[in-house]
């Protein structure tokens, strides 16, 4: 009988590349997309009047994960964009508030557990991700790619160096500011190029006649499943 | 170490969340200017697939910064990131020089 097997082939390492539980958002339409913290106070107000006078801040509901985290970023990003400290606080605001409502829900004690430093960590900024934006500096020689209108938001730099801290293998590297920017644009290229040739793929599909009228004007995963092959080859 | 992964995935949930946030932003901005509409599952699927991206630049980004035997990126790191595209990898020639007449 041949010798057993160790059972250390069976140790899994965590990593931050490990599959997650499903991403379910809310649909856009009960979200707030701006100004979020107004839909959430009502319900932490109404729910425990004693934190009433708190009811500005978002409901905490890891606020021991925090404190780690906020480390963590500010070690990684000494070099990165100077508004990060900011960023790890905004996360706690827009979509989060609404995305973890019901986590929140269950533990509601964790707001009386710590308020000494919810008070301290949360109470300075109030600023939504959408203020971000504005981190973006104007172009002052816009270049004369088609329709790159300044009205449509790009992904906030701070968010941007943050994701990508998440997927570094060492730790110590860093990204420079002109570099941030630049790849803040080929996001935005990468998200307008996918509209755009999910927009032609439907407009194909709506003169085949493959979809009925209603559908023409809407984007779905369809269409997108269709031209992410293309797409993903281009980028 | 139970704690550690739940703490990321919470984490990485969260920042899935606000790239959500963000991408949804854009995405009502270009539907709002070529009249068109987007389902939020669209929007939800859209996230996910900029989500991959993002990572798998970032790990290209920190190949190329060490090939050069630097640990920062900088914008020439990302212009190689263009390079199987010359239409982007103009157009981000172009920013990238903006961006440095801009904070001279």
């Amino acid at each position: 009988m041949p010798p057993r097997k160790e059972p250390k082939e069976s140790v899994v390492y965590p990593s931050s590349k490990r599959k997650t539980p499903a991403f379910k958002p809310l649909r856009p339409s009960k979200v707030q997309r701006t100004g979020s913290e107004t839909s959430v106070k009502p319900k932490s107000a109404a729910k425990k009047p004693a934190a009433a006078k708190r009811a500005k801040s978002v409901p905490v509901d890891d606020s021991e994960e925090e404190d780690g985290v906020e480390d963590l970023t500010t070690q990684k990003t000494r070099g990165g964009v100077g508004s990060e400290d900011e960023d790890s606080e905004t996360l706690e605001d827009d979509p989060l508030a609404a995305a973890t409502k019901s986590k929140t829900k269950q533990k509601p004690t964790s707001k009386n557990a710590a308020p000494r430093r919810k008070d301290s960590t949360r109470d300075p900024s109030p600023m939504s991700i959408s203020s971000n934006n504005d981190n973006e500096p104007p172009d002052d020689d816009a270049p004369p790619t088609p329709s790159q209108s300044d009205s449509v938001p790009s992904i906030p730099q701070p968010l941007l160096v943050r994701l990508l801290h998440e997927a570094f293998a060492d730790k110590n590297t860093k990204i420079d500011t002109h570099a941030i920017q630049v790849l803040q644009k080929y996001v935005e290229i990468f998200v307008r190029e996918a509209m755009a040739r999910t927009e032609a793929e439907k407009k194909e599909a709506a003169a085949r006649g493959d979809c009925s009228d209603m559908d023409a004007g809407w984007l779905e995963v369809e269409d997108l499943e269709k031209v992410v092959a293309g797409l993903l080859l281009d980028f | 170490m139970p704690d550690l992964t739940q703490h990321n995935n919470a984490n990485e949930e969260r920042l899935k969340a606000a790239l959500w946030h963000s991408i949804g932003k854009t995405v009502d901005a270009v539907v709002l200017e070529n009249n068109i509409n987007a389902t939020p599952q669209f929007i939800g699927s859209l996230t996910e697939l900029v989500h991959a991206k993002i990572t798998t630049a970032a790990t290209d980004l920190e190949a190329f910064a060490k090939h050069a035997d630097r640990s920062t990126i900088n914008s020439k790191d990302v212009l190689l990131l263009a390079r199987n595209n010359e239409g982007l990898e103009d157009i981000l020639k172009e920013k990238a020089e903006a961006v440095r007449k801009s904070k001279k």
